[in-house]
């Protein structure tokens, strides 16, 4: 027997495809208006995020909206940007949700309210970096600041490497 | 074994995150950091979540024995849940096994567990669907399995309704019981009012009739006796389609039911009651009464499995009857074997009852190079040929009835005790 699609399922799959759009057209009231292939393409990228919740093909849609705001927006911030993130997180989240068991599990509410909680508090984070940003927008940023954060970067990277090493690297 | 494995989720927030991360940093685009940041600290805390050791689940279910239609949970136990986060289970479907939620899925916060119900809708030895187990860390960064786990075996018991039957039984054999005897001794229904004999206990004088009468009388009553019962149980073959309680019914559906209604009965009056499963496995318990004798027939009753038997041909069953036992055959009598049966018990001067148990629209299962015109046929010959065979065992004086529920005997047993008190002539 086939099981059907529940209507929680339903919902968090339609979150994880719309998500994406709405990011990629968040920045259109700003004047910012992506090619209309490029929608199409995050389109089909969030449809495929939305029927294998669990797969990586997830993360193209949204490294594309990512990619887009990047080379459109070029340096400016504007607060559509924050929405955009928002956008961009709760279809991680909803993907995150829907990946917890088969395509026919109805999503538990008490997980559901946690991730709901927890989306918030992420998109904070978001709302306080873009806050930070604008308020240092007066003072000149050198090229040695971008430098040196890309090294606290990559020293984090190589710190979590070492933290938390994959299984086949204990054996050597 | 299973081992944790990073989640889809964690390797999309590291990949977007750290791709958003680089072009800020290359090309000093300060919107990509707005971006990701959520996804960041995703990635963190998915990573500072990872388990260090590795779970112990224990699956099972609260009940191993059931009756038809009663459920039990099946749940499933954590070890080491304090780095769990969430549990994702998904049980198989499996056949007369219902389960709740319906698709058998469930997914819960680790110490908030919700448990599957499994709901047993036919009698018989059933087996859980096999249950796949998902555990995942805190913020889903690394998950465990999905690992399965065969479902466990559960001993169906059938359907049985309790009620209270008034009939007597038709020839009570025992020493003690709840039935009324033909032979006076030591109960509580009048018999008769009788000249005294050496040995009358003083309290049973009646001294009204003593005095007119000038002589001792006594009061005399009829002693109380226990019945036995043999249920025969045709499985040689099952008729018809079962969707479980409640639903369709097939010819063996009806008399499992039907067997443990009449052996609940007589077990709760206090009679001995014996059965015998006319099957591949033979099936037979003893005489016996009680609660945990009504167990062991409904047990047997449960693992009892169509076809015909390995190592007796069935008209050369021994039943093991006594003297005075009421045999109940349920059949759908469409084989000759078990009408010669229910004579041959007969021929032994038992009281012997035939319950019908095929249902109304049982239609033959073929096979799809049969013509169904032909398997229809032959169906109605083979339904004539038993109508000729139950008219035959009620004309040998074997009432023939149709199942209708638990007081279907009533009226049968109550018939079959007056004759059996009638007195008998013999021609020389």
């Amino acid at each position: 027997m086939r099981a059907r699609l529940p209507l929680g399922g339903l919902l968090v799959r339609a979150v994880i495809l719309i998500a994406p759009l709405a990011a990629i057209l968040s920045g259109v009231p700003q004047g910012y208006r992506p090619p209309l292939w490029l929608v199409a393409a995050v389109g089909i990228l969030g449809f495929a995020a939305a029927a294998a919740p669990d797969h990586y093909v997830g993360s193209a849609a949204l490294i594309l909206v990512v990619a887009w705001w990047v080379t459109a927006i070029g340096s400016a911030l504007p607060l559509s940007s924050v929405a955009a993130a928002g956008a961009l997180l709760a279809s991680h989240v909803a993907a995150t949700v829907a990946a917890y068991g088969p395509r026919y599990l109805s999503p538990d509410r008490g997980i559901a309210l946690l991730w709901v909680r927890r989306g918030v508090a992420l998109w904070a984070a978001s709302a306080l970096t873009w806050v930070v940003v604008v308020a240092g927008s007066g003072r000149a940023t050198s090229t040695a600041y971008w430098v040196a954060g890309l090294v606290v970067v990559l020293a984090l990277v190589v710190f979590a490497t070492m933290v938390f090493p994959a299984p086949g690297d204990r054996r050597m | 074994m299973s081992q944790w494995r990073v989640s889809a989720p964690l390797v999309r927030a590291l990949l977007v995150s750290g791709i958003g991360l680089g072009l800020a940093l290359l090309l000093g685009r300060p919107v990509a950091v707005v971006l990701v940041a959520p996804l960041a600290v995703f990635a963190a805390a998915g990573l500072l979540g990872k388990p260090r050791g590795l779970p112990r689940v224990l699956p099972g279910t609260t009940y191993t024995q059931l009756y038809e239609g009663q459920a039990t949970s099946s749940q499933l136990e954590v070890e080491s849940s304090d780095e769990i986060e969430v549990v994702s289970r998904a049980a198989a479907q499996a056949e007369h096994m219902a389960l709740r939620p319906a698709n058998g899925a469930v997914s819960y916060r680790a110490g908030r567990e919700r448990s599957l119900a499994v709901s047993a809708r036919r009698w018989g030895q059933r087996r859980i669907g096999e249950e796949k187990v998902a555990l995942f860390s805190r913020w889903g960064g690394y998950r465990w399995g999905p690992v399965a786990y065969v479902g466990r075996e559960v001993s169906v018991l059938p359907a049985s309704t309790a009620f209270g039957a008034q009939a007597a039984a038709p020839a009570p054999i025992g020493l003690i019981g709840a039935h009324r005897s033909r032979r006076e001794g030591d109960g509580t229904e009048f018999s008769s009012i009788r000249a005294f004999h050496a040995g009358d206990r003083m309290r049973r004088i009646n001294w009204r009739v003593s005095l007119r009468s000038g002589s001792l009388h006594v009061v005399s009553t009829r002693s109380e006796e226990d019945a036995a019962l043999l249920l025969v149980v045709d499985a040689l073959a099952d008729y018809g389609i079962s969707r479980g309680i409640g639903s369709d019914e097939s010819s063996l559906d009806v008399a499992m039911r039907a067997g443990a209604a009449v052996a609940q009965q007589y077990i709760g009056q206090g009679d001995r009651v014996s059965l015998r499963v006319v099957s591949p496995g033979g099936e037979y318990v003893g005489y016996g009464s009680g609660t945990r004798h009504l167990r062991r027939i409904l047990g047997q009753m449960a693992r009892t499995r169509p076809g015909l038997p390995h190592d007796v041909e069935v008209d050369r069953i021994d039943f093991r009857t006594v003297p005075g036992t009421l045999v109940v055959v349920l059949s759908p009598m469409l084989s000759d074997e078990m009408a010669t049966v229910a004579v041959r018990l007969l021929r032994r001067g038992l009281p012997v009852i035939v319950v019908d148990t095929l249902p109304a629209d049982a239609a033959p299962s073929v096979s799809t190079e049969t013509d169904p015109q032909i398997a229809s046929l032959a169906w109605r010959m083979r339904l004539v040929e038993r109508r000729h065979v139950l008219e035959r065992l009620a004309g040998a004086g074997c009432p023939v009835v149709a199942w209708h529920g638990p007081r279907t005997l009533e009226e049968v047993v109550r018939r079959l005790a007056l004759r059996a008190q009638l007195p008998r002539t013999g021609a020389r």
